[in-house]
C-alpha cells in the first residue's frame, strides 16, 4: 500500500552514520549515484556493493527497512528489465522464437541496469533513513545555496519539502479516512473499468483536496503567527557544522572512488 | 496589556468585478480591556465573532475599524508586526495544523528561529518551554504520534518559546477529548499562575472558564454579557439564550432554586452545590 | 432477535510484527432491535475499531458477527448490503462531503444501492427532512452551510441509505451546545419515531446518561462494563481508573449521601438529580434537626 513508501521515513537510532552532517550525506549519495553510472563492470559492482554493505551496516538500520523502499519501484524495475532484455538485439542469441529474441549482452545490460536502480534506490533510503527530514532539507538549503545568487527561493524550496514531508503521513491517513467514509455510503474504489474507477474517485479526491487547501490555509495563518517571514533574519536552531566524523567520511568516500577507479582501469588491463 | 476600542470587522464578499456584494459584520463595536496577569475567557456560539476578535489581537486581521493595541502597539503599524505577533502569541484549535516541526523539540524552535534568536538561547528557551509544559520526556518525538492534547501542549510550547507578552488561545480544546482537554487546561493555568502569562482563552466549554478571572460573553459579534465566571453562571436563562450551556452542577443548582431550595448563586463546584446543600 | 450480534471477536493489527497491537479482545455483544446504545472508552480503547467491524470496514481476525441472524463472514455475503444497512456516521463526517449541492451528495449513498435518480431523491430529501435541513438549502454547496448544517447533511447522506442500524461517532465532535443538543435531540427524535437502532460513541458522559438506554465501556479492547446507564455509574470509580468518568450528578449524589442526605445515587441527570435532591431536602425540613453531618 501508500504507507510503504519508505522515501521520508527516519529510523531513529544513535549510528556513526546518523551522526552526519547532511550536507556531507547529501554529497556522499551524489557521489554513490554517479558513480553507479560510471562503470559497467562487475569488478565496480563489487566495490559498490561492499562500500554499500558498510555504510548500512554503520547506520545500524535494518536491513529490511532499505528494502521495503524497493516495493514501490518494482513495477518498473521489471519493466526495464523486460526492455532491455527483449529490445537489446546484439551479442550471443541465446533464445529465438516468434519475435523475441535475447541475447547474452540483453542479459547482462538488464542485470546491470537492475542492480543499479536497485542501490540507487537503497543508497537514497540510507539518507532518508538515517537523516531527520529536517536536516535533510536544512542541508539541501545549505548545499544549494549558491544558487540563491541567481534568484533561485533555495529556501523556500526547503521549506516545502520539509512541509511536506510532514504532511505526508497526516494525508495518507486522511485519505484512509474519507475512503471508509465513502464505502459506508456505498462507495465502490476497486472495480470497474478505467473510467469507472476514475468516476469514482471523485468522491475521495475532492474532500482530500478541500482538507488538504484547510490545512494549508491554517498553517500558513500559525506560521505567520510565529513570525514565520521567510529566510532572512532567520537564525537555527540546530546550525550545520561539519565534525570530525564528517572527515572521516570524506576520506572513506575518496578511497572508495580511488577504489571504483582502480576497479575500472583493472577490468581494462584484464 | 490588551485594549479593542470600537473594534468592528467586516467580512466583505465581492463579485467577479470586484463590487462588493455582501458585507458580513463579523466583530460590532467591542470594547475590551484586558489587564497584565489576567487569564480572561471568551465564551461564544459558533459564528458568534470570537475567533474574529482573536485574529485581530496578533494582527493576523486588521480592524475595519476603531483600533487593537498590544501595550502600546496600534495593530494596525506594520513597522510593529513582527513585535506585535512576538507579543500576542496565538495557539490554533487544529492541532495537526499549526506544528510544523517533524520533531517535537525543532518545533517549539521554530518561532524563536524565525525571530532571529541566536542559536544557544534557542536552546535554552525550547528547554524551558517544554518543562513548563510538561512535555520535555516528548521532545525528541514525532508529533504525529503524540496524542490531541500533547500536540496542542507542543503549541502552546511553540508559543511560550516566543516570550510572548500574553497567549491567545482560540478554541484550543474544541478537537479533543475529555483527557486531552483537562491537560490543556491544567496547562494553560499553570502558566498564567506561575509563569504570569496573560492568557485569553476562547472556548465554548464551560468547563472551562471556571478558572478564568473575567468571562466575555460574545453574540452577532457583540459582547453581550461580562463578569466573573460565578456573575456570568448566575445567570443561566441568559446563556441558553445566547446558545451556550453552564456546566451540570451550576444547572442543577439554578433548578432546585426554582423549586425553592434556598442557594447562592453561580454555584460553580461540586464542593459548592454540597456543602450549601447540607447547610441549608 | 438481535439485529447485530458479535461473538468473541479479536481483532490484531499488525499481526506477526514488531507493532502487534490487539485492538479487541474477546468481544461478545448482542443488540436487540430498537435500542438506543452508548458506546464509551477513552481514546484507543478499542470503540472505533468495534464499529467498523459493525459494518465490515475492517474484518475481524477471529469471531463471528452476525446481522440479523444472518454470518456476516458466510461465504456469500453481500457487504455492500450491509454497509447500506448497517449506517455508519464518522467522526466529523462533514469532511466526506463532495457534490456539488446538497441533494446531491445526500443522494451518493441511494445511488450506489443501485436506485434512480428519482428514488433516491425522494430518499434524500426525506433524509434531510429528518435531520431538520430546510429545502431551502437543498440547492446550495454544501461547503456554503455552517458547521452544524453541514454536519446534518453528512448524517443525512447516511440515512438516505435507509439503515437498520444507525452507528455515529462523536456526532457532536467540535460542535458549540446548542448545536450539540440540537444534533442529540434530532437523533433521540429519529430513534423513537421511526424505531431506529441508534449506537452513539460520545465522550460526554452527560450526553450518554440523558440518552441510552444501554451503555457499553470498552477499555483496552475489552468490553469492561455492559448495562444500563445507572448500573454503569455506580462504577464511577473504577471509571475514573480507566480514564473516565460519570456525569457530575453522579459525583454530587454520593458526596450527598456521603454527607448524610438520603438520596438516591442513582440519579443520572439533571432532572432525576433535582427530583432526588428536592424529595429529600423536604423530608429534612419536615423532620427539622436532621442534618447532615460534617465529613
Amino acid at each position: 500500500m501508500i504507507r510503504d513508501i519508505t522515501i521520508g521515513q527516519y529510523y531513529p537510532v544513535d549510528s556513526p552514520i546518523h551522526r552526519l552532517d547532511p550536507r556531507t550525506k547529501l554529497i556522499g549519495t551524489l557521489t554513490f549515484i554517479i558513480s553507479l553510472f560510471l562503470f559497467k563492470s562487475i569488478a565496480g559492482y563489487l566495490v559498490a556493493t561492499a562500500f554499500l554493505v558498510t555504510v548500512i551496516r554503520l547506520s545500524k538500520v535494518p536491513f529490511k527497512f532499505m528494502v521495503r523502499g524497493l516495493k514501490a519501484i518494482l513495477l518498473i524495475l521489471i519493466i526495464a528489465m523486460l526492455f532491455n532484455v527483449l529490445l537489446i538485439r546484439d551479442g550471443n542469441v541465446l533464445f529465438d522464437k516468434w519475435f523475441i529474441r535475447i541475447t547474452d549482452q540483453g542479459l547482462y545490460t538488464a542485470a546491470f541496469m537492475a542492480v543499479r536502480l536497485t542501490y540507487l534506490v537503497i543508497g537514497s533510503s540510507v539518507m532518508t533513513l538515517t537523516t531527520t527530514p529536517n536536516d535533510l532539507t536544512d542541508g539541501l538549503e545549505s548545499v544549494l545555496g549558491p544558487l540563491k545568487k541567481i534568484h533561485i527561493p533555495v529556501h523556500e524550496i526547503a521549506m516545502m519539502m520539509s512541509i511536506a514531508l510532514r504532511f505526508i503521513p497526516i494525508l495518507l491517513e486522511e485519505t484512509d479516512k474519507i475512503m471508509k467514509a465513502q464505502i459506508a455510503r456505498g462507495a465502490d474504489f476497486e472495480n470497474g473499468n478505467l473510467i469507472q474507477k476514475a468516476k469514482n474517485m471523485v468522491p475521495l479526491l475532492v474532500p482530500l483536496f478541500i482538507s488538504a487547501f484547510r490545512r494549508a490555509d491554517d498553517l500558513a495563518m500559525a506560521m505567520e503567527a510565529r513570525c514565520y517571514h521567510g529566510g532572512e533574519g532567520r537564525t537555527k536552531m540546530k546550525p550545520l557544522h561539519y565534525g570530525k566524523n564528517d572527515a572521516g567520511a570524506f576520506v572513506f568516500l575518496l578511497i572508495y572512488l580511488a577504489a571504483i577507479l582502480a576497479a575500472k582501469q583493472f577490468w581494462i588491463i584484464v | 496589556m490588551i485594549r479593542t476600542a470600537k473594534l468592528v470587522y467586516d467580512y466583505i464578499k465581492r463579485d467577479e468585478e470586484g463590487n462588493v456584494e455582501e458585507v458580513d459584520r463579523a466583530v460590532d463595536h467591542v470594547d475590551l480591556d484586558v489587564e497584565k496577569g489576567d487569564f480572561v475567557a471568551i465564551l461564544g456560539h459558533n459564528g458568534s465573532g470570537k475567533s474574529t476578535l482573536a485574529k485581530h489581537i496578533n494582527a493576523i486581521l486588521v480592524p475595519s475599524e476603531g483600533t487593537v493595541w498590544i501595550g502600546d502597539m496600534d495593530t494596525r503599524d506594520e513597522g510593529h508586526l513582527w513585535d506585535i505577533r512576538q507579543s500576542a502569541g496565538m495557539v490554533f484549535q487544529n492541532p495537526d495544523n499549526q506544528i510544523i516541526g517533524t520533531i517535537v523539540e525543532e518545533d517549539v524552535g521554530f518561532g524563536p528561529e524565525n525571530m532571529g534568536v541566536p542559536t544557544k538561547e534557542i536552546w535554552e528557551r525550547v528547554d524551558e518551554s517544554l518543562k513548563a509544559v510538561g512535555m520535555t520526556a516528548y521532545r525528541h518525538h514525532s508529533p504525529n504520534k503524540l496524542s490531541g492534547g500533547q500536540k496542542q501542549r507542543v503549541a502552546i510550547a511553540g508559543v511560550v518559546a516566543m516570550h510572548p507578552k500574553c497567549i491567545i488561545l482560540d478554541e484550543p480544546t474544541a478537537m479533543l477529548d475529555p483527557n486531552g482537554r483537562k491537560e490543556v487546561i491544567r496547562t494553560i493555568r499553570a502558566l498564567n499562575q506561575v509563569e504570569d502569562v496573560t492568557v485569553l482563552l476562547i472556548t465554548h466549554y464551560m468547563e472551562e472558564v471556571v478558572y478564568a478571572d473575567k468571562v466575555v460573553v460574545m453574540d452577532e459579534g457583540k459582547i453581550v454579557m461580562r463578569g466573573t465566571p460565578r456573575e456570568i453562571f448566575s445567570r443561566v436563562d441568559e446563556l441558553k439564550q445566547y446558545r451556550l450551556d453552564v456546566p451540570q452542577v451550576t444547572l442543577l443548582a439554578h433548578e432546585l432554586k426554582k423549586e425553592g431550595i434556598p442557594l447562592p448563586d453561580g454555584i460553580l463546584s461540586i464542593d459548592e452545590l454540597v456543602n450549601a446543600l447540607c447547610q441549608s | 432477535m438481535s439485529v447485530l450480534k458479535v461473538e468473541h471477536v479479536n481483532y490484531i493489527y499488525g499481526a506477526e510484527t514488531a507493532y502487534e497491537i490487539q485492538a479487541l479482545k474477546d468481544v461478545s455483544l448482542e443488540i436487540p432491535k430498537g435500542q438506543f446504545v452508548g458506546l464509551i472508552g477513552h481514546t484507543g480503547s478499542g470503540k472505533s475499531t468495534l464499529i467498523q467491524h459493525l459494518n465490515g470496514l475492517i474484518r475481524a481476525t477471529s469471531g463471528h458477527i452476525y446481522f440479523q441472524g444472518q454470518d456476516i463472514y458466510g461465504a456469500h455475503y453481500n457487504m455492500k448490503e450491509l454497509r447500506s444497512q448497517v449506517g455508519l456516521v464518522f467522526q466529523y463526517p462533514e469532511h466526506q462531503l463532495f457534490e456539488i449541492d446538497v441533494l446531491s451528495d445526500v443522494c451518493y449513498g441511494p445511488k450506489n444501492q443501485g436506485l434512480t435518480r428519482e428514488e433516491a431523491e425522494k430518499r434524500a430529501r426525506e433524509a434531510l427532512r429528518m435531520v431538520g435541513v430546510s429545502e431551502e438549502f437543498y440547492g446550495h454547496s454544501p461547503f456554503e452551510l455552517s458547521g452544524g448544517q453541514k454536519r446534518r447533511v453528512a448524517i443525512a447522506g447516511v440515512l438516505a441509505m435507509k439503515p437498520e442500524v444507525l452507528i455515529l461517532d462523536e456526532p457532536t465532535a467540535g460542535l458549540d451546545p446548542k448545536g450539540r443538543d440540537d444534533i442529540l435531540d434530532q437523533i433521540a427524535k429519529l430513534h423513537q419515531e421511526s424505531g431506529l437502532t441508534v449506537i452513539l460513541v460520545s465522550h460526554s458522559m452527560e450526553d450518554i446518561a440523558k440518552y441510552v438506554d444501554r451503555i457499553i465501556v470498552m477499555n483496552q479492547g475489552a468490553v469492561m462494563f455492559d448495562a444500563a446507564p445507572k448500573e454503569v455509574f455506580r462504577h464511577y470509580k473504577e471509571l475514573e481508573q480507566v480514564g473516565l468518568a460519570a456525569p457530575q450528578v453522579t459525583y454530587i449524589m454520593h458526596r450527598l449521601k456521603e454527607r448524610g442526605m438520603d438520596v438516591d445515587t442513582d440519579a443520572t441527570t439533571v432532572e432525576e438529580a433535582k427530583e432526588a435532591i428536592v424529595s429529600a431536602w423536604k423530608k429534612k425540613h419536615d423532620s427539622a434537626g436532621n442534618r447532615c453531618e460534617n465529613v
